[in-house]
Formats: C-alpha cells, sequence, structure tokens
C-alpha cells in the first residue's frame, strides 16, 4: 500500500470529499426546495422592508447606498450566512459521541477532512441560494448595479467562507472543555449580525462604530463581499482582500493550535 | 489462570500482527459527593479519581489469526482496541501493531487495517454505497481502475450487485452491514478489526456477514479481531478467545481449550408420552426443570456416564423426544467471569 501520496492524489482525495456533499445535497430534492423557499422569503420581506424605508426618508441615496446597492449587498450578506452547514454542532456531536475518535482511523488530516466537506456544501448551496435570492431582487430592484463586483466578491466570499469555517471549527472543538457550546454559538452569531453588517450594512452605523466594525473579522465575513459587489474599486478590493488574509492567518493558526491541542487531550485522556 | 501466551516456544516461528506487554492505562474522572451540597463543594473544590481501564495486559495476535476479544461492558474492551489503533496513549507498557507503535504511527498503520464499529456507520447515509466506495478509494490513495477492480471484488464476495445503487438509508441493516464490511476491506488491509459487527441483525443476516468475513480470512490472510457479545460470532470465527474483565485478561487461549475446560456439563431435555411427576435420583446429575410431561436435567460426563444416565431416564416412562447438548459460549463465559470474580487475583 501506498505511503506517501503525491499531490494529484492528495487532490483526489480531499476532491472527493469535497463531492461528497454536492452529491448528497443533489439526492435530497427537499433541501433544494427548503434552501429556495427560505432564500426567497428573507428577500422578499428585507426588499419591502428597505422600500419603505427609502420611501420615507423621501430619498434615493442613504449613507451612499441605493436601494438598489443596499438590496444586492443584503443578498450577498445572506448568501454568506445561509450557506454554510452546522459545522459548529456537527463537531461537538462528534466529540460528545465519541465518534470523533473513529475519525482519527482514516488517514486524513482533521482540518481538511471537514474543510473539504464544508467547502463541497458551501459550494452547492451558495449556487442555490444565488439564483433563488437573486431572482427575486432582480425581479424587484433590476440587475447588480455594477457586473465588475462579480469576481472580485466571489475571491471575497471564498475568504469569508473560510474564516466562517475558521470559527465555526473553534466553536466546535470548545466541546472538549465545555459539555455545551450553544453559548459560544449564540455569542458568536449575535456579534455576526450586528458587527457583521448582516441586517443593514455597516455604512448606516455612527461613523465611529462602522471603523471599528469594518477591522473586525466579523465583518470581513459578511459585510466586505457584498460591499465589493455592489461597489467595486481597485482599491476596496486590495484592502478587502489584505485584512481578510491576515484574519485567516489569526484565525487558522487559533485553530490549528487548538485542535492540536484537543486531539493531544483526545489521544491522552479519551477526550 | 495462565500466563498469557508470551515467551510459549510456538510463537518463536509465527509472524506476530499485535504484540501488546503489560499494557496500562486509566482514565482521570471528577467524582462528586450526593445532593445539591455535594454539585456546590464539586464547584469550588473539583476531586479526580483514576479510573483503571486496562491493566497490565500482555498478548500476542498471529498474523491471519482471527482473534475473538470478549468482556462484559466497561472491560475493558475499547480502551485496548482504541490504544492498538493508536487513538489512545497508554499510561504504560508497549504494544506494537503490524510493526507499527501505534500512537506514534497511526497515520501509516490507518492504511493496513480495517475497521468496522457497529455504533458508527462510515458509509455516507443518503448516497449508494458505490459512491462511499469510491470516497474511500481516494481517501486511500487508491486510483480509479484499482478502486473499480477492488470494488468489483467486493460485490462479488459479498454479493452486493442489487445493493450497490440503493441509499444506505432505503437498506436493511443486515445489507448495510454487509457494506460497511466491504468497504473496511476496499484497502486490503492485513487487519480487519471488528466491533460488534453483527448487533442488531437477525440470524439469517448475521450467518451471512459471519460466512463473508470468514471467507475473506481464508482467501486473503486478513487476521481478525473480533469483539462482540454475541457468542455465537466468536465461536462462528475465532480460533482463539481472550476474556478481559475489569480491565485485566482472564483467559487467553485457543476456542478448543476454552471448550475443554469449561465444558464439563451435558444438558439433557426428554419428553414422556405419558403425564407424571418425575425425577432421576442419581449421583452427580441435577434437575433443572421438571414438568408433566417432561424435565430438564443437567450432569458432567467425567463423573456420571451418559449410558447410565439414558438408561436411568428411559426407566421412568416411554419417551418420545429426547436431546444432549452442550451449553452455550455465553454460559461458558458466565462461568469464567463468575470464577474471576470470586478470585480477584485470578489473572
Amino acid at each position: 500500500m501506498q505511503r506517501t501520496l503525491s499531490t494529484r492524489m492528495l487532490l483526489n482525495r480531499y476532491g472527493a470529499l469535497f463531492r461528497m456533499p454536492l452529491a448528497e445535497n443533489l439526492a435530497e430534492v427537499g433541501n433544494i426546495v427548503s434552501a429556495v423557499l427560505v432564500m426567497t422569503m428573507f428577500m422578499w420581506v428585507f426588499a419591502m422592508l428597505w422600500q419603505a424605508v427609502f420611501a420615507a426618508q423621501g430619498t434615493d441615496l442613504i449613507a451612499g447606498l441605493t436601494l438598489k446597492h443596499t438590496l444586492w449587498y443584503l443578498l450577498m450578506a445572506e448568501l454568506v450566512v445561509l450557506s454554510k452547514p452546522l459545522l459548529a454542532e456537527e463537531i461537538s456531536d462528534s466529540i460528545k459521541t465519541g465518534s470523533i475518535a473513529y475519525d482519527l482511523m482514516r488517514p486524513l488530516d482533521f482540518g481538511l477532512f471537514h474543510l473539504s466537506r464544508y467547502a463541497g456544501h458551501v459550494a452547492f448551496r451558495a449556487c442555490v441560494n444565488l439564483l433563488a435570492g437573486g431572482a427575486v431582487v432582480w425581479l424587484l430592484v433590476g440587475p447588480p448595479p455594477a457586473w465588475q463586483g462579480l469576481f472580485p466578491a466571489v475571491l471575497a466570499l471564498m475568504l469569508a467562507w473560510g474564516l466562517e469555517f475558521c470559527f465555526e471549527a473553534l466553536i466546535g472543538l470548545a466541546a472538549f472543555w465545555t459539555e455545551d457550546i450553544s453559548a459560544f454559538r449564540w455569542i458568536h452569531q449575535k456579534i455576526s449580525f450586528i458587527l457583521g453588517g448582516l441586517l443593514l450594512p455597516l455604512d448606516f452605523y455612527p461613523p465611529w462604530l462602522a471603523a471599528v466594525a469594518r477591522v473586525l473579522p466579523f465583518a470581513s465575513i459578511i459585510y466586505a463581499p457584498g460591499r465589493l459587489f455592489v461597489d467595486p474599486d481597485a482599491g476596496r478590493l486590495l484592502s478587502t482582500l489584505a485584512l481578510q488574509l491576515g484574519w485567516l492567518v489569526v484565525l487558522g493558526f487559533a485553530f490549528r493550535l487548538l485542535s492540536g491541542r484537543a486531539l493531544r487531550r483526545l489521544t491522552i485522556n479519551g477526550g | 489462570m495462565p500466563a498469557p501466551n508470551k515467551g510459549k516456544g510456538v510463537w518463536r516461528n509465527k509472524v506476530v500482527s499485535i504484540r501488546v506487554s503489560r499494557l496500562t492505562k486509566s482514565f482521570r474522572t471528577r467524582s462528586k459527593q450526593e445532593g445539591l451540597a455535594g454539585s456546590w463543594r464539586a464547584l469550588w473544590k473539583p476531586e479526580w479519581r483514576q479510573v483503571p481501564a486496562v491493566r497490565d495486559i500482555s498478548f500476542l495476535m498471529e498474523r491471519g489469526e482471527a482473534l475473538g476479544f470478549i468482556g462484559p461492558n466497561g472491560a475493558g474492551k475499547s480502551t485496548t482496541i482504541k490504544i492498538l489503533c493508536g487513538i489512545l496513549h497508554p499510561d504504560s507498557g508497549t504494544a506494537e501493531v503490524l510493526g507499527h507503535v501505534p500512537w506514534q504511527d497511526r497515520q501509516q498503520l490507518c492504511y493496513e487495517i480495517g475497521s468496522v464499529f457497529g455504533q458508527r456507520p462510515q458509509l455516507w447515509y443518503h448516497l449508494p454505497p458505490v459512491d462511499s466506495f469510491h470516497v474511500y478509494g481516494a481517501i486511500y490513495g487508491l486510483d480509479r481502475d484499482a478502486t473499480r477492480r477492488r470494488v468489483d471484488f467486493l460485490v462479488d464476495v459479498f454479493e452486493l450487485q442489487h445493493l450497490l445503487h440503493t441509499p444506505v438509508r432505503k437498506l436493511s441493516l443486515g445489507q448495510r452491514m454487509r457494506c460497511e464490511v466491504a468497504v473496511s476491506l476496499l484497502h486490503a488491509p492485513k487487519l480487519l478489526l471488528l466491533d460488534e459487527p453483527s448487533i442488531g441483525l437477525d440470524i439469517v443476516a448475521k450467518q451471512r456477514i459471519r460466512d463473508t468475513i470468514r471467507y475473506m480470512r481464508d482467501e486473503e490472510g486478513v487476521g481478525v479481531l473480533l469483539t462482540s457479545h454475541d457468542a455465537g460470532d466468536i465461536e462462528a470465527l475465532c480460533n482463539r478467545v481472550i476474556v478481559i474483565s475489569d480491565g485485566q485478561l482472564i483467559f487467553d487461549d485457543t476456542m478448543d481449550e476454552l471448550k475443554r475446560r469449561h465444558l464439563t456439563a451435558k444438558q439433557v431435555n426428554v419428553r414422556y408420552l405419558e403425564e407424571g411427576e418425575r425425577s432421576l435420583p442419581m449421583a452427580g446429575v441435577e434437575t433443572v426443570a421438571a414438568g408433566r410431561y417432561g424435565m430438564q436435567i443437567r450432569f458432567d460426563p467425567r463423573t456420571v456416564g451418559v449410558d447410565a444416565v439414558i438408561s436411568g431416564l428411559n426407566g421412568l416412562g416411554s419417551m418420545v423426544d429426547i436431546t444432549i447438548s452442550d451449553p452455550d459460549l455465553e454460559d461458558i463465559i458466565g462461568t469464567i467471569y463468575a470464577e474471576n470474580a470470586l478470585d480477584p487475583d485470578a489473572a
């Protein structure tokens, strides 16, 4: 049996793990229908809400954004949040039931194993959500304000999901030390909603709060891809990617550190 | 109880696949006094105690051998298996599996062992088994053609032709288990770890699983380390048995030896044509149950002759049916546990 695998074989291995959630999602039509329903409903409610807000203000522009900008931004923000699987719960369940030990019996890297499956799930859900939510927004306010924002937004989205993966995995691994991870999950979710700009763009915040929020990782996950999509320019692209990569290094390091400690703890004390 | 096989001359010329010597492992767990006050105290001043899981276990397993590993819940079976897979570090002692120290060399060892844990499915639930086969092929570094050839072979042996394209969630438990065992053999491991492979299966499905495992054992020389509560699994598949209780090894010998040493009683069920109250007052014969038309007795054939018992029973009326049987392996194992409980230093 081959012991040292070539890069091609490694790609083959994690590529196969990436494809499984795609196939799984395709096999479950119900999953697709429910994703479409949720996304359509969310974007419809947002559109009604923001149409009313803009009408009440009697203006076409709030904090430099039009209604069209705001809705396409919110679509991207929802896309980040609604396309990810519940990785933290998956990891914490495997710790609580002890099944994590059996995962270690495969010749797989713990981080890459979860990352490839996470990416497969996200890829599928993101396509479905983008089509469903995009159709609603397009119908209500017309096409995106700047098509050239699509490629930078896709780049930023991939890094955003990378960051979100780290947060989810860190929360899940906390189950090694605390029985219940729901407190961490709750805190992370609420901070993401507020400081990430899920409910409204950070541009609408008081300037001091927006300035603080923009440099935090939550904005790199939720705010950055959407803002880049509706208002792309080279300067914004560079600063967004630099900040995202910086946080990815920090959170990636934290994940490696914590997963290393957790697995050592598992092998010494059985979890 | 005799010492484990270490040092026995018979092992010198054999290829050893597992060598375990004086393995010990304990876990640190929190203990708490009863009630609310106890919980309060534990919050401020937690008390820890060491719970021994495996105590000074030594044994050898020959390459290609089928070894049964039995013991009650909490006996230390899973802990030992996890140490042998490299998932747990022992506190002391040494172990070598297929030439690797498991906890130092887990990733390499993964390629050489296959595993089936009854309570931990490895197939993707919503997808047909064929998809899982191909993913595991990629995980173990097999190329597409090699995977296909191996899948064809396993499909043939395990008779999976009509199951291969059905989503796993639609398969029966027995069909799913056959696929689980087949996928664990995809990378042609030298050693197969089976933990309760027949749990929850009906007798037909159990028999099928046992037959295919036995076939693979003979065909590819794959070693089998089997833990099971089902004595039938052990009897059908293993030629050697290790019994472990309370973290200690209490029996390590061949299946035949286990039977020879502990099969000391015969059981007789007899039925008569006429109704009546009957008893067989013979020394060394024990009446287990008696009814209006029949009775069940037990005797030790080393002290009472079988012919004497039969003619005694014959004298009690016109017999219409008689069966003589050995006790179940489960009863034998129960006896071993009981003996060990009476004499804790036996190991």
